[in-house]
């Protein structure tokens, strides 16, 4: 069928008219307006000389953007912030699982324990109120101190700076340089590296960004990272290189994920994503003096408090289902039973075992209680003593506890290598999940952020698991 | 035109000065509403966190805004709320951003719109506003960032460009509050209708175009009597702004010419917080 | 006008959809010829319309039956209801290259395959929802005019560059995008309808040596048979001696904005417009990235930093030192 011919007069002789107007009339208008701005601003603005401020910045951006001054100067601040947040956060990270989980658990067992039903007790305390204590005491902290930090550079002027000495990096695998930025964000938590990703206007571009953020390791699995490297392939080496081999494997591990999610920009710029719009644009603003008191304070509220809402509201269920599994009976034996000696031979083929799965499983609302889950079922399912403590509650100990306990389960440095590479490429968090799709409005997208670094993840899993034994 | 110096809000009408009350999100029903525009890290945010007590994370960094953020507050008696548009370098192409801003002016109706512009590059900014301009009448212009200026050695002449602009212009910090007073003075004395700006409209010197402009203009101005802005339209008209052509065939174009301050009804619009009722 | 195409949409409407593309895709040809004043023989529209012979010969045939086309002397011709199926055609498929080029990033050679697919299966209304979307664009990214809801467009100007005179200025009207290997290497070229050119002297039977947009360009005859070339019009200028690519001026050093070449499109050009790289801004190069990557240059008042590539899009005058 054919629509009728435009039949207001109106509308039509606008049409019409088009064709009479100049080809690139487009341009033509912007560049007419732009000449009416320069002609007003002409007659009001005045400038004394030239700005030492100016010039002041000019010299402060030929430093930084230098390719011998501004490569370690980048390399520096981020060292400085990752030093700050891991090593800042071990004291009052301590301090709060002390009070949390030393003080204020038995005061509350006791408690609940005195008026509820047992398993309602257990539920509530040893689940619910555990779970949620740990990812606090663990997550809390280092937020406190990587966001603020991050959001002074940001504040400042820095970071469009960093973008525009790696942009050339992430041209070639059809990215933006922007992503640079929402990778670093990634480095504290995925869900705020997701929502970063906002600065980047091109579709294209944004859409790699978020899918691909998850290969930047954050703070929910820097722990679980360093914890596995020193017992399992620091001990490897003599006592003194312990922390050098341990930092060493850390530090390869997220070179590997920073290497991934190149890779995964170039396949996917050139896959799912290939001929989607793309546009390139970089301002590059005056550097400007933070506010520093404002900053902290936004950057709690906006970022810390937001992460760490979520980060809780996914952690109470979590907690639950833990106690859940160990506490319920089917048949003989308990749910974790059953659901670790099933997944256990296609674990151990990638190098794994069933507890890792089923606690990967159980951490899918936040990878901080990785650890812990491994521990709790580890003592749960082999019997083995575990401190005071009773059986299905997660309970922290030292490195030497931890590697005897887990040796004592028959871990060996396979599964502690294939253990941190899976902690690397695995399903992003639920709340950095549902943050990539409140951000892409796209079931699909948030399938293919959850699904590609799994896959990955297993295969390359499987391919050491088979090379290491094939060698052994 | 006037060729007077527009004068100023507090020598005409009998606004308080002070320190507006800031509502936050608990905007309820509004007696105006503004409309807060600007290019991208001119500090708009920064004056909207200001006005209405919110606080909205304002990094150094264009494209902070992405969704639309609206808040509240009172001053001199009535209640005003406050929709910070996307930050944008324009308002002609089809870009999400810029349609969201451009179909907010023209549809939502503010009753004032904030033109946010940095006084260190006032060039690039006034090509926004001079576009702005041409959609609406009711506009202050917000000099920010006047600190940065002074220490770049920028002088401006306020006065001056309120002159050229035809609306006022006020020279602001947003950060540490300076000029506030007086843009909450100017917004009032607009969006009351106390002091009606003539704003500067755009010559658009390109070959064939005022011939083309002429022709539709005149055909507007027949079907739509006290249109204000004839001539903008006719551009989107001859630029095939599918949404623009619409109003004029169905009509709506009409009760959108209409004065503001005559009209009760409630805006109606494409962008969500305009479609809803806010006027008492 | 309207009574013919619903008499030639019921003869379309008898034929099987295969069938329906070819007849369509050889009255595109056929107009295309008859725009161009080329002779319509049953080879060369066969080819235009991407059939074979064969099969260019069985869909002229169902054409001439279905009251679409008319042979006489060996040459063929549109009827009226065949013109108007052809201009529907022409229409869905440049609107859709349009939309391609502004929307997308795929590659300049893919436009012609992937509209060619497109341009069959879009009704009316789809196409017409199409042009509303895109702001009525008047030509297509290879400088064609685009048919509008009535059917009028102007008839393609120009001619072949291969003729073209040496050191006469002209505007590349019109680029051939089949075959779509060789269209690809003026893409890949940065060359695109609506860029200046000189034509240089150069020795005979070496394809030609063109200046385009301040640009050496040596082009084998291969490349430059699928360029059409014009005169300037009245309001166009020549490319002013001295002028230069932005992306050839070197850190520290001025230019001023002569224009922004029509290979930056879409999103994009507007963009880079609204950013003050319009003609007459000043431009200095202020800053470098590592690793050769984009360049920072301060335009009206702000530092703005852009890929090598779209730096080059901009044609500017240096300023003296």
């Amino acid at each position: 069928m054919r629509l009728p011919v435009e039949t207001d007069p109106l509308l039509r002789e606008a049409r019409d008219l088009r064709w009479q107007l100049p080809r690139n009339f487009n341009d033509r208008l912007t560049e007419a307006i732009y000449a009416e701005s320069a002609r007003i601003a002409e007659r009001t603005v005045t400038r004394q000389g030239t700005s030492r401020r100016l010039a002041f910045q000019r010299r402060v951006d030929r430093v930084l953007t230098n390719p011998w001054t501004g490569f370690p100067v980048m390399g520096l601040l981020f060292a400085i912030v990752l030093w700050l947040t891991i090593a800042g956060a071990n004291v009052p990270s301590a301090m709060i699982a002390d009070v949390l989980l030393d003080k204020i658990y038995p005061v509350l067992r006791a408690a609940a324990l005195g008026t509820l039903p047992a398993w309602l007790a257990g539920l509530l305390v040893d689940g619910m109120y555990l779970a949620t204590a740990w990812v606090i005491s663990v997550m809390l902290p280092p937020m406190m101190i990587f966001f603020p930090a991050f959001t002074l550079l940001e504040d400042l002027g820095y970071l469009p700076r960093v973008a525009f000495n790696l942009d050339r990096l992430f041209q070639k695998v059809g990215a933006h340089g922007k992503q640079a930025l929402t990778m670093a964000m990634g480095y504290g938590c995925n869900a705020a590296g997701v929502i970063a990703a906002r600065v980047i206007d091109s579709p294209r571009e944004r859409l790699i960004a978020i899918v691909t953020n998850n290969f930047a390791l954050c703070n929910g699995r820097w722990p679980t990272q360093i914890l596995i490297a020193t017992i399992f392939l620091g001990a490897m080496a003599p006592a003194s290189l312990t922390g050098v081999v341990a930092a060493g494997a850390v530090f390869a591990v997220a070179l590997l994920g920073f290497g991934l999610s190149l890779l995964c920009s170039w396949v996917l710029s050139r896959t799912l994503l290939r001929g989607e719009a793309s546009t390139f644009s970089l301002e590059l603003p005056p550097y400007r003096p933070p506010n520093v008191l404002r900053t902290l304070y936004t950057s709690l509220i906006d970022r810390t408090l937001f992460v760490l809402w979520r980060a809780v509201v996914f952690a109470l269920p979590a907690g639950a289902v833990i106690w859940l599994v160990s506490n319920l009976h089917a048949g003989d034996h308990t749910l974790a039973y059953w659901a670790v000696s099933g997944m256990n031979p296609f674990a151990v083929l990638i190098g794994l075992n069933g507890i890792i799965l089923l606690a990967y499983i159980i951490a899918i609302p936040a990878n901080e209680i990785v650890v812990p889950s491994v521990l709790m079922l580890t003592v749960l399912l082999t019997g083995q003593a575990g401190g005071e403590h009773a059986a299905g509650v997660m309970f922290e100990t030292g490195d030497e506890g931890v590697r005897s306990l887990l040796t004592g389960a028959g871990w060996t440095a396979l599964t502690g290598v294939c253990l941190m590479i899976f902690s690397l490429c695995h399903n992003p968090c639920s709340t950095t999940l549902y943050t990539i799709y409140k951000e892409t409005r796209s079931f699909k997208w948030t399938v293919v952020s959850a699904l590609m670094p799994t896959v990955i993840g297993v295969v390359l899993c499987a391919l050491i698991a088979l090379v290491w034994r094939t060698l052994a | 035109m006037s060729s007077a110096c527009p004068p100023s809000a507090c020598d005409t009408c009998a606004v308080p000065r002070g320190p507006a009350q800031r509502l936050g999100l608990d905007v309820g029903k509004a007696d105006y509403v503004v409309a807060l525009a600007g290019n991208p890290n001119t500090g708009k945010s920064t004056v909207f966190n200001r006005l209405t007590g919110l606080r909205q994370h304002t990094g150094n960094w264009p494209g902070k805004t992405i969704a639309r953020a609206e808040g509240g507050f009172a001053y001199g008696g009535k209640r005003f709320k406050i929709v910070d548009l996307p930050g944008t370098y324009s308002l002609r192409s089809a870009s999400p951003d810029e349609t969201v801003a451009r179909e907010f002016i023209l549809f939502g109706k503010p009753d004032v719109t904030v033109v946010v512009v940095d006084a260190n590059c006032l060039e690039r900014n006034l090509n926004l506003a001079l576009q702005i301009l041409q959609i609406t009448d009711r506009a202050v212009l917000c000099l920010n960032l006047m600190d940065e200026a002074r220490a770049n050695g920028v002088e401006i002449d306020a006065r001056g460009l309120s002159r050229e602009l035809g609306i006022p212009v006020v020279p602001c910090t947003a950060r540490s509050g300076e000029g506030l007073p007086q843009l909450l003075a100017e917004m009032h004395a607009v969006a009351s209708g106390a002091f009606k700006p003539s704003p500067y409209r755009l010559k658009l010197a390109v070959p064939g175009l005022r011939e083309a402009l002429g022709r539709v203009v005149a055909r507007l101005r027949a079907r739509f009597p006290g249109l204000a802005n004839a001539e903008w339209i006719a551009l989107r008209l001859l630029e095939g702004d599918s949404a623009v052509g619409e109003m004029v065939s169905t009509g709506t174009l009409g009760s959108l010419s209409a004065d503001h301050a005559s009209q009760e009804a409630a805006a109606t619009g494409t962008t969500g917080a305009a479609s809803k009722e806010i006027r008492a | 006008m309207k009574r013919e195409s619903i008499s030639s949409d019921e003869a379309l409407a008898k034929l099987k959809l295969v069938e329906r593309e070819a007849v369509e895709d050889v009255l595109r040809a056929l107009l295309e010829c008859e725009h161009r004043r080329h002779e319509a023989t049953e080879a060369h529209l066969g080819a235009l319309g991407g059939l074979g012979r064969e099969e260019g010969l069985r869909a002229l045939g169902r054409a001439k039956e279905a009251g679409l086309a008319d042979e006489s002397a060996q040459a063929w011709r549109l009827t009226d209801a065949g013109r108007a199926v052809a201009v529907r055609i022409m229409r869905a498929h440049r609107l859709t290259e349009t939309q391609l080029a502004r929307t997308t990033s795929l590659p300049a050679a893919e436009w012609h395959g992937r509209a060619h697919q497109i341009e069959h299966v879009l009704s009316d209304i789809e196409v017409d929802r199409l042009a509303d979307a895109l702001g009525h664009p008047r030509y297509d990214p290879h400088g064609d005019p685009i048919p509008t809801r009535e059917g009028d467009f102007p008839a393609p100007e120009g001619q072949a560059l291969l003729s073209w005179p040496e050191g006469r200025p002209g505007v590349i009207a019109h680029i051939e995008d089949e075959p779509p290997a060789l269209f690809a290497r003026l893409a890949a070229r940065g060359i695109f309808a609506g860029m200046r050119f000189v034509r240089l002297a150069s020795a005979a039977n070496t394809g030609c040596v063109l200046v385009i947009e301040a640009r050496r360009e040596e082009m084998p005859s291969e490349l430059a048979a699928l360029i059409r070339a014009r005169a300037l019009l009245a309001d166009e200028d020549e490319v002013p001696s001295g002028a230069c690519r932005l992306s050839d001026i070197a850190r520290g050093a001025s230019a001023e904005v002569l224009a922004l070449l029509p290979g930056c499109i879409g999103a994009e050009r507007s963009r880079l417009l609204d950013l003050g790289f319009v003609p007459g801004s000043r431009i200095e190069h202020e800053l470098d990235s590592p690793l050769d990557g984009p360049a920072a240059f301060r335009v009206r008042g702000t530092l703005i930093a852009l890929r090598r590539t779209q730096a080059e899009q901009v044609l500017v005058q240096p300023e003296k030192v």
